[in-house]
């Protein structure tokens, strides 16, 4: 804490606090000025330790009320973390219809692909030049996420984008000899939709080329249509795999925006359904990694796991892989008799059946000759702005639960694991010990969960039905919320969870209304699957199969 | 945490053919065991509740003169995040005149469950297949309540018992909502 305050001083002193404020407690907003750009962000990085760019995201002022502080009608929010203080530092910078943007990608590789998005997304030039578009197709006319463009417009694409365009392989410097290999959007290595294209020489990878945005489907556009507790079963299609931390993470933000405080039943039933997410996004991962490195019987090892914790998730909210199970203020509902019995029961099992799969892949010669590949530096790593397993595969001792906990996970033990070299065996252990860690949480949670009423926060969550059914005040109460919806003063927050694959971060904007006015998703698997040609430069085809799925990108969240 | 050291250590070829065999060889056995268990891999106690909270297809409750028991208020409607609701108020019945669900659009998130303030709409544990409305998957009074599966065509019996001032609450919701999409 005394550290942070004297950074704060640093900054303070360095821009002046007319430009330098404190949002909200380690949360900073800067405002940037366009001449000093470049300079502000190097100040900011070399001097500061903001050194993991999170997100670059993008907000249109034309439909606010009072607008722009200035007239200007964009706004663009760079989050940059520093790793030391856990601090984050939003760096606003506002310009006009047209207006261009120094690029920061000499500063940090990772954000490329952001820049690219808000042009994407905006129109908003980079270096005065116009992008490449990301998330929508090369032949898209106009910007999506402006407020003023008519999401019921179709364009049509009339030609898919070739394999290994010339023009893009110009602009990038590409080698022109060797032979180009489409890894298809429907590859069995992927978890849902996105292209490689790599240059093999023999069958090593002289260069890869990416596409994403086949599972594009404007959510955020959605999101500004939509009130608070309507866009909790959205977000359950972000990440597929661990549906459950994708609610609690948008439920946090919008609580922490609206600054109210949830039950402590509510927050330890929170904990305890985010890591059983957590395991079953490990498992799936581990499992379809076993399975792509030629083991598939692996698969089924996992499968069997991840079955038996779906089961709890059925019994509880009624689906496995879309719970949908959190609302605004607290959680859909209590837990089913004989729940936490069940849970205990499977925990235990799960933990016997880990130390067999841990045996039957750990250690053997087979296994480690696939997996001992593509190391990545924890230096490069940062650079590309990487969160969750994969950083700390790198030995970067770095967890939201640890670091900078919420709800209850300053008060359970547990430990979170490191790797060293950032190779894929080094992601496969971590992730097994992360699993152990979670299922550990689990208990002791389950140990001690608080009794009393799951909902309590007065006009945000609904009362019970069997009190509604009773009295008629409750009832006309009841009526109010469900018509009303949530309301969110005005303000911003950028608010972030330990996702399973890394720091899963919402960034909501609301104009007092019952809809926020921006939101946008900070994925984990964005700046992952950004740097994978350049880990996967040089090693063999079937490398990049393993490093792809250790990786683990889930195309629902990287495309959104 | 540092991961042990030995987890780094290569075992020879035979070692692992010999763990990974007779890891194998003892999954085989028992599974061969649980054969003869009847509980295995089922969650004991909560097992009941699962087909309560499964979020199936969507059924309208009827209460006991054996109508459908929506007052046509509209709160489901509204809450609806995909919009797959369409309700038809009936003003001289002063009830519900027509409810129809758009199944493709519905993503099963059981909002309108939750919203319903007289138990009027429920998830059932049937599972929307592909050959069961004919193609026709807009459904409307007929399927939702009086479908085959829910007590042979009789449906399900709300929880909950209407009076007077639940009728007139809900014809108020549903002028006041007329009044809105006037205005608009």
């Amino acid at each position: 804490m005394e550290n942070n305050k004297e950074l704060f001083q640093k900054c303070e002193d360095h821009f002046g606090p007319s430009r330098f404020t404190e949002c909200r407690p380690a949360e900073w907003v800067l405002i940037a000025d366009l001449g000093k750009f470049q300079e502000d962000f190097s100040f900011l990085k070399n001097r500061c330790q903001f050194n993991l760019l999170l997100d670059i995201c993008g907000v249109d002022n034309l439909n606010k009320k009072d607008g722009c502080p200035s007239g200007e009608r964009f706004e663009i929010n760079y989050h940059v973390l520093n790793l030391e203080e856990h601090v984050r530092i939003r760096v606003k910078v506002y310009l006009d219809d047209g207006g261009s943007l120094p690029s920061i990608t000499s500063l940090w590789k990772g954000a490329e692909w952001f820049e690219r998005e808000v042009w994407d997304m905006y129109g908003v030039l980079f270096n005065g030049k116009p992008k490449e578009r990301i998330l929508t197709h090369h032949e898209f006319i106009g910007h999506p996420l402006r407020k003023d463009f008519d999401p019921k417009k179709r364009i049509p694409l009339s030609s898919p984008l070739p394999l290994a365009p010339q023009d893009t392989r110009k602009l990038r410097g590409l080698p022109e000899d060797g032979h180009w290999l489409n890894i298809d959007p429907s590859h069995p290595i992927t978890k849902g939709a996105l292209r490689v294209m790599v240059n093999l020489q023999g069958e090593k990878i002289k260069d890869v080329l990416l596409e994403i945005g086949y599972l594009h489907r404007g959510f955020e556009k959605l999101c500004e249509g939509l009130n608070y507790n309507q866009i909790i079963p959205y977000t359950d299609r972000l990440n597929y795999c661990s549906a459950a931390l994708n609610n609690i993470g948008w439920c946090k933000a919008v609580e922490e925006l609206m600054e109210i405080e949830i039950s402590e039943r509510a927050k330890a039933l929170r904990m305890v359904f985010g890591e059983l997410a957590r395991v079953i996004d490990h498992l799936i991962s581990l499992g379809t990694m076993a399975e792509d490195l030629g083991a598939p019987t692996g698969l089924w090892f996992f499968m069997e796991l991840r079955e038996r914790i779906s089961k709890l998730f059925t019994s509880y909210c009624g689906g496995s892989i879309n719970p949908s199970l959190t609302r605004v203020g607290g959680m859909s509902h209590d837990l089913p008799l004989g729940w936490v019995n069940d849970c205990l029961n499977t925990v235990k099992s799960v933990e016997h059946s880990m130390d067999d799969l841990s045996k039957m892949f750990s250690q053997l010669p087979w296994w480690m000759d696939k997996t001992r590949v593509c190391p990545i530096e924890a230096r490069d790593a940062i650079e590309w702005g990487f969160t969750g397993p994969c950083l700390r595969a790198c030995g970067i001792n770095y967890d939201l639960r640890k670091v900078s906990p919420y709800y209850y996970y300053g008060d359970v033990e547990f430990e979170v694991p490191l790797g060293s070299k950032g190779d894929v065996y080094d992601k496969y252990l971590v992730r097994m010990e992360e699993i152990r860690q979670s299922l550990k949480i689990i208990t002791q949670v389950l140990d001690y969960l608080p009794v009393g009423r799951l909902n309590i926060v007065d006009g945000v969550s609904l009362p019970e039905k069997s009190e509604v059914y009773k009295d008629k005040k409750v009832m006309d109460k009841y009526r109010t919320i469900i018509k009303e919806g949530v309301k969110v003063k005005p303000g911003e927050i950028y608010s972030a969870i330990e996702g399973a694959n890394g720091e899963l971060g919402f960034y909501i904007q609301s104009d007092g209304g019952n809809t926020p006015y921006r939101v946008k998703v900070r994925p984990p698997c964005f700046p992952l699957f950004q740097s994978f040609p350049e880990i996967v430069k040089g090693n063999y085809l079937s490398d990049a199969y393993a490093t792809l799925v250790s990786l683990n990108i889930v195309p629902g969240e990287l495309d959104r | 945490m540092i991961l042990k050291r030995e987890l780094y250590q290569r075992h020879g070829y035979f070692k692992g053919i010999l763990i990974v065999l007779s890891l194998q060889i003892s999954r085989l056995f028992k599974l061969f065991l649980r054969l003869f268990k009847k509980d295995e891999g089922r969650l004991t106690n909560s097992e009941d509740q699962k087909l309560s909270q499964y979020k199936g297809m969507l059924a309208l409750t009827v209460n006991k003169q054996g109508e459908v028991q929506c007052t046509g208020c509209g709160l489901c409607q509204a809450v609806c995040p995909s919009d797959c609701i369409d309700i038809q108020f009936d003003k001289k019945k002063k009830g519900v005149g027509a409810f129809n669900i758009d199944l493709l659009r519905c993503v099963f998130c059981g909002l309108c469950e939750e919203a319903c303030p007289v138990d009027g709409i429920r998830h059932t544990a049937e599972i929307p297949r592909p050959g069961h409305f004919e193609q026709n998957w807009n459904v409307g009074i007929p399927t939702l309540a009086f479908r085959k599966s829910l007590n042979d065509g009789k449906g399900l019996l709300s929880e909950y018992t209407l009076d007077q001032k639940d009728l007139d609450q809900a014809n108020k919701d549903f002028l006041e909502s007329e009044g809105q999409t006037n205005n608009a």
